[in-house]
C-alpha cells in the first residue's frame, strides 16, 4: 500500500455501540438468570475485548499516520457510541439516514477521514427496500454482529462513493428546488 | 409603548406555518440527515488501489470496481466465496504497528 491507495475499514463495532452499556450494568438479557460470579466474569471478558479492539482501533490509525496512507473508518453513530467520548479523532461525515441514499436501515453512521477530506454531493435514492434493525436476524453468538444487521445496499455504497469520496455528480440526481 | 404579546404571537405562529408550508415544497431533505465537515471540492483522486477492510467491504469493493478504480477485499471471514484475501487483519495491523514487514499493510 502507498499513499496513492486508499483504505476503507468497516471496523468491528460489536463492542463499541451502545448495547454494550446496558451489559456492563450486567441487565443485559443475555446475563439475566445467571450468578453474579458469572455476570462479573463476563463484563470483565468484555471489557478486555473492547479495550483490544480500540487500541486496535488507534493503532490502525497510526499506522497510517506514519505511511501517509488515506484512511475512511466506518462506524455506527450515536452519542452512546463508546467512541464518541474515548476517540482523538471526530467523524468528518456523519449519515443519520441511510435510507436517504438508497440503504434497507436508517443506521446513522459515521466517517472518520484521515489524511484525506470528504466530498459533499446529494444523490438521493429511494431504497429498494426497507429493513427495521429489530427485526433482523441475529447473530450466530453472543459478540457476532448479525449478518443481514451489517448489509449495506449496493445503492448505498455507489451515492456513497460519489457524493463523500469521488466527488462525482450522478446522472439521477434529484435536483433541488431553490425558493 | 405596549407590545401587544397576543399579535405578536399570532405573527410568529403565521410565519412559522408558512415557513413549513415553504419547506414541504422543496425536494431539500433536512439539514441535520447528513453532518460533513472540512468538506472539499476537491475530487478525491485515487491512482492506486482501494483496499476494502473487514465485513460488508465486498459490496464496496464491487461498486469501486463498477466506477472503474482497482479495488479488493481483506476479511476473515469468505462467507460469499468473493473475498479476495482471507487475512487475519488484527494481526497484520499489530505487525503494521510493530514496524514490522506484512504484505498489505505496508508500503
Amino acid at each position: 500500500m502507498n499513499s496513492d491507495d486508499l483504505v476503507m475499514a468497516f471496523f468491528p463495532c460489536i463492542y463499541f455501540c451502545e448495547n454494550n452499556n446496558l451489559f456492563f450494568t450486567g441487565k443485559h438479557i443475555n446475563l439475566s438468570g445467571h450468578t453474579k460470579d458469572f455476570v462479573e466474569r463476563e463484563i470483565i471478558k468484555r471489557a478486555e475485548q473492547r479495550h483490544y479492539l480500540y487500541v486496535l482501533l488507534v493503532k490502525l490509525f497510526n499506522v497510517c499516520t506514519n505511511r501517509g496512507l488515506r484512511l475512511i473508518v466506518e462506524n455506527p453513530y450515536s452519542t452512546e457510541h463508546f467512541l464518541y467520548n474515548n476517540f482523538p479523532y471526530e467523524p468528518k461525515v456523519i449519515d443519520r439516514d441511510r435510507r436517504r441514499r438508497g440503504d434497507y436501515y436508517k443506521k446513522p453512521t459515521q466517517f472518520f477521514y484521515h489524511n484525506c477530506e470528504p466530498t459533499h454531493g446529494e444523490t438521493y435514492t429511494t431504497p429498494k427496500m426497507l429493513k427495521r434493525v429489530t427485526s433482523a436476524t441475529p447473530g450466530i453468538r453472543q459478540g457476532i454482529c448479525s449478518e443481514e444487521r451489517s448489509l449495506i445496499s449496493p445503492d448505498y455504497a455507489r451515492n456513497f462513493i460519489c457524493d463523500f469520496i469521488i466527488g462525482k455528480t450522478q446522472v439521477h440526481s434529484q435536483l433541488q428546488f431553490e425558493f | 409603548m405596549q407590545v401587544n404579546v397576543g399579535r405578536q404571537q399570532d405573527y410568529v405562529r403565521r410565519l412559522s406555518k408558512r415557513k413549513r408550508t415553504l419547506a414541504s415544497y422543496t425536494c431539500r431533505p433536512s439539514i441535520t440527515d447528513i453532518v460533513v465537515t472540512n468538506k472539499t471540492k476537491e475530487k478525491m483522486e485515487i491512482k492506486g488501489k482501494v483496499h476494502c477492510l473487514f465485513e460488508q467491504s465486498g459490496t464496496f469493493k464491487k461498486e469501486f470496481k463498477k466506477l472503474g478504480y482497482d479495488a479488493e477485499d481483506y476479511d476473515i471471514q469468505d462467507n460469499f466465496g468473493e473475498t479476495d484475501h482471507v487475512v487475519d487483519l488484527f494481526s497484520h495491523i499489530e505487525t503494521a504497528y510493530a514496524g514490522g514487514v506484512q504484505r498489505y499493510l505496508t508500503t
